[in-house]
């Protein structure tokens, strides 16, 4: 039984050239205790859908089609009051970059307050001393409260994110780009408090990135999104030896290992479609090296080949020699 | 370029219609001569009586004032003035604001602090009795308001100028003008010059109305030419003479709508340009 | 903090220093002599001699500048040419005219202006953005003393609402200021030229608070606070407006420094008897040391007023001290 399931999911942003499914057909299901990457280039909608679980879509954005259920309960058809009742408190967010995240004119013990007593129920005297508890947790010295966010490196800024995220015990933290701003080494310091903390307290979490190396150092399992959809899914170590979508394969190549291997880095070419008119069949089909017609016409659905390994793609049975192939550069076009 | 600006009018309404404004009161000002029903000094007679206090009619579209002068002459001679104190002290606001944000931001150090500290100092004087005091001290005129403006609203235009200069300084042109030998001097005022012109111009267009309200509150306040016909003096008039009392709002509506609108004019171009300018707030 | 305020402090007295001393030379370089320009030509011969004496006009220009600072510092600020009264006790007796006028109508419209602007950022689009927002442009470019011709014109004179001038009905005059304050009379002569100075200043805020309002409304840390399931009037105002507010303070405190030596039109349209209509019955009758007692007034309020911005600025937004 999974803690989170997303079912058919469609979010739609209204534009002025008409409607734009940055989520379109999306099925995502989260185990309760593991953490998932959810891996994609800019723009194929994680972002998107990270807002749509948090329930704050921009006003030109609704979910238009499909369920979210998280707990037993399909969050889409709560009521507004119901869904600001769970937020924060069933599952919290670490933003992407935590300069903006957190206001600027108010000390960290302030904003961590906040959520405690006006979220939590806590009196000051509780608050004070879960907030130090927090920042313990975390990674930062608890007479840090006092300061004010720009006080902060960006590093000790996310940890105090994470923090915030966790205040109310959550059970699943939604954590966007939580590294990318910033430098190699702290990346590493960052993942690593949050692999500590989903162990110790056993959250399930969904760690929305764009590098692969992300998704091999810190993840359990990994979700793959192309242009709105989950192209493959399943445990991090067999989606990444043996991936059964080209795009996988491609994307694996596309970023430097985590561990420092030096392989040369082979960019998928092209860009992803238009998710304003996508096209018919496979959406990754225009960019695939395997492509063949039935790709063009026909859109091929998730499902599992090997136990708990899903994949969207009609050549999966030839996956074995097709890795073969994407691990020639010159199969990308690249030289 | 004629077509950029039409283009560019038709996606700002607001920079259009103060851009529509200011031709107007062009238009006002340049055939005043031709344009007015009668002379504007011109004390008119009915009769053998003046034609004093005159109501809105056919002869009078906007009515007669207390010595029997017609109203609408005098808003059309008016925009003279207006045009004329505006324009010479835009200038000199925006060429002190300009040469002095330019050798501010692009020399920095000491000659920064100088023009930093002089702009602290100009930013304590207070502008209309500084004008006033000015005016009594020497004798009353365009002349002390044009000044009072470039002296005293300066800092706004030299402090934006010395930004954009600064941030253009590092640009790589720059660089490269630098290192193939060009001149402190050369690079100022050849290659960072122009860059920062349209900003500046459209703190002119701001200045333009600051100076004109200015030289209407000095002439209200009785420090205004005596021998210009502004909407200032007029206004001036109106008040000293009862029209407030007599309800004649023929004659003092107009002049101070005039100077409303050749204010909101620069307000509105300066607000939709500053799209053209910075994209970034293009979203507001 | 404190090493902050104290530079702060030093820059103001500099600056107050600078502004004294440019007075001093502007009064006494003009030309034409200098000595006529303090001592009227209706004082008798004693008089005349007194004061030669006490403003050391027969000294050298140093020796007199010396002086002049010194009554500064004693508040001594001559005697008025026209009242034949102490400059000083004058300006006293004006300026809290002064201050009801700048601080009622400022108030106001930052009232106004702040709720508004807050407002309109929150309702983009629509007839009500399209009229109000060249409206509130409008009322910043009308000469505020013709708007006060307008409402004088209007309110008082057709309509017989308000009173056309001063601060008092005749023979009314309560004495002392508490009396002035706790009189009806005082706040009816007061309502019209505090809601032209009002409507004047009120474009400022409206278009600055909704300006920067829009700004944070995009901040992330707002997202975040939906997120977090705050409720709205915590996200309005604890994060949204507290943020936006910041420049709005700013230039309250500059707008506050500025009207008091821009309500000079004002208080002479409707005769109100501050430091402004006193500066310019100064100026127009040639009485110097009113005048340059009135304008130091005035420009120590201004000077006074933008370190107070400068100071609120660094106090409510924490990112500042470091610079400074």
């Amino acid at each position: 039984m999974s803690l989170l399931s997303v079912r058919d999911l469609q979010v739609t942003y209204a534009s002025g050239a008409g409607p734009v499914r940055a989520v379109d057909g999306m099925d995502l299901d989260i185990p309760a205790g593991s953490i998932t990457g959810l891996v994609g280039e800019s723009g194929c909608g994680k972002s998107t859908l990270g807002r749509a679980l948090m329930g704050v879509l921009p006003d030109t954005g609704s979910i238009t089609r499909g369920a979210v259920v998280f707990e037993g309960h399909d969050i889409v058809r709560l009521s507004r009051a119901a869904q600001r009742e769970m937020r924060w408190r069933r599952m919290a967010f670490v933003p992407q970059t935590a300069m903006n995240a957190l206001d600027p004119v108010q000390r960290l013990r302030a904003q961590m307050f906040e959520v405690l007593q006006q979220r939590g129920g806590l009196s000051r005297a509780e608050a004070a001393a879960r907030a130090a508890e927090l920042f313990t947790l975390v990674g930062l010295d608890p007479a840090r409260l006092s300061d004010f966010p720009h006080q902060f490196s960006g590093g000790m800024r996310q940890r105090a994110s994470i923090a915030l995220a966790l205040a109310l015990s959550p059970a699943l933290v939604i954590a966007d780009e939580p590294v990318t701003a910033l430098d190699v080494i702290v990346q590493r310091q960052v993942l690593d408090v949050l692999r500590d903390l989903q162990a110790r307290l056993n959250l399930a979490m969904i760690l929305v990135t764009h590098d692969m190396a992300v998704v091999a150092y810190a993840c359990d399992r990994v979700a793959v999104m192309y242009a709105g959809r989950i192209v493959e899914s399943g445990p991090v170590a067999e989606v990444l030896e043996r991936p059964l979508h080209p795009y996988t394969m491609g994307l694996s190549h596309a970023f430097p290992d985590v561990h420092g291997g030096e392989d040369a880095l082979v960019p998928i070419e092209g860009a992803p479609p238009s998710l304003l008119d996508p096209p018919q069949g496979c959406r990754f089909a225009a960019r695939c090296p395997f492509a063949l017609d039935r790709c063009r016409i026909e859109s091929p659905s998730l499902v599992a080949r090997v136990p708990d390994h899903l994949v969207a793609c009609w050549r999966a049975g030839e996956a074995a020699e097709l890795r073969g192939l994407a691990a020639r550069p010159a199969t990308w076009g690249g030289g | 370029m004629v077509r950029r600006f039409l283009r560019f009018l038709r996606g700002e309404p607001f920079a259009a219609v103060g851009a529509a404004i200011y031709a107007v009161i062009a238009v006002m000002a340049i055939f005043a001569d031709r344009l007015a029903p009668y002379d504007p000094t011109a004390m008119l007679r009915e009769g053998r009586r003046i034609a004093k206090y005159l109501p809105i009619s056919s002869a009078h579209w906007l009515g007669t004032t207390s010595s029997g002068r017609d109203v609408l002459s005098q808003v059309l001679y008016g925009a003279r003035a207006a045009l004329e104190v505006g324009l010479t002290a835009a200038f000199a606001v925006v060429a002190i604001g300009t040469l002095l944000g330019l050798l501010a931001g692009y020399l920095g150090g000491w000659t920064d602090r100088v023009v930093t500290w002089l702009s602290d100092i100009v930013l304590g004087l207070p502008f209309l009795p500084f004008m006033l005091v000015l005016a009594a001290l020497t004798h009353p005129g365009t002349g002390v308001v044009v000044f009072t403006v470039a002296a005293l609203l300066w800092p706004n235009t030299a402090r934006v100028i010395r930004a954009q200069v600064m941030s253009l300084r590092e640009r790589a042109w720059v660089e490269a003008a630098r290192v193939t030998g060009c001149s402190t001097l050369r690079i100022m005022f050849v290659h960072v010059l122009p860059q920062v012109l349209p900003l500046a111009a459209l703190y002119g267009s701001v200045a333009i109305g600051w100076a004109i309200l200015a030289e209407a509150s000095a002439s209200f306040l009785g420090f205004g030419d005596p021998d210009t016909l502004s909407w200032g003096v007029m206004l001036q008039e109106a008040y000293a003479n009862q029209a407030l009392s007599r309800g004649a709002w023929n004659w003092f509506a107009p002049p101070g709508a005039a100077i409303m609108a050749m204010v909101l004019a620069g307000f509105l171009i300066s607000r939709g340009s500053e799209k053209l300018l910075f994209p970034k707030l293009a979203g507001q | 903090m404190a090493r902050y305020a104290l530079g702060r402090l030093g820059h103001l007295a500099l600056v107050m220093w600078v502004v004294i001393t440019l007075t001093f030379v502007l009064f006494r370089l003009m030309p034409g002599d200098p000595t006529l320009n303090f001592l009227s030509p209706s004082f008798s011969e004693e008089t005349r001699a007194a004061l030669l004496k006490s403003f050391g006009l027969d000294r050298s220009m140093w020796q007199q500048y010396l002086i002049y600072l010194g009554h500064l510092a004693r508040f001594d600020l001559g005697v008025s040419f026209l009242q034949g009264q102490p400059v000083a006790s004058l300006l006293a007796a004006a300026l809290p005219n002064t201050l009801m006028l700048t601080v009622v109508s400022i108030c106001a419209a930052y009232l106004v202006g702040i709720i508004a602007g807050a407002f309109l950022a929150f309702r983009r689009g629509g007839v009500v953005e399209a009229v109000s927002i060249p409206a509130a442009l409008a009322t910043r470019a009308a000469p505020e003393f013709w708007l006060g011709m307008l409402l004088l014109a209007g309110l008082s004179f057709e309509l017989g609402w308000f009173p056309t001038e001063g601060a008092f009905s005749p023979g009314a005059d309560p004495g002392s200021f508490l009396a002035q304050l706790l009189s009806a009379d005082y706040w009816w002569h007061l309502a019209l030229p505090a809601l032209t100075l009002m409507l004047y200043l009120l474009g400022l805020p409206l278009l600055l608070m909704r300006a920067t309002m829009l700004d944070v409304l995009n901040d992330e840390f707002i997202v975040m606070a939906r997120m977090k399931g705050l409720s709205r009037w915590s996200i309005v105002m604890r994060h949204a407006a507290r943020n936006a507010l910041l420049p709005v303070v700013t230039a309250f405190a500059l707008g506050l420094g500025a009207s008091v030596g821009g309500n000079v039109v004002v208080e002479s349209v409707f005769a109100w008897p501050g430091i402004g209509r006193l500066l310019v019955q100064a100026v127009q009758g040639a009485d110097y040391p009113l005048a340059e007692g009135a304008f130091i007034l005035i420009a120590a309020v201004l000077v006074v007023m933008n370190a107070v911005a400068d100071l609120l600025y660094s106090t409510l937004d924490p990112r500042v001290v470091r610079r400074g």
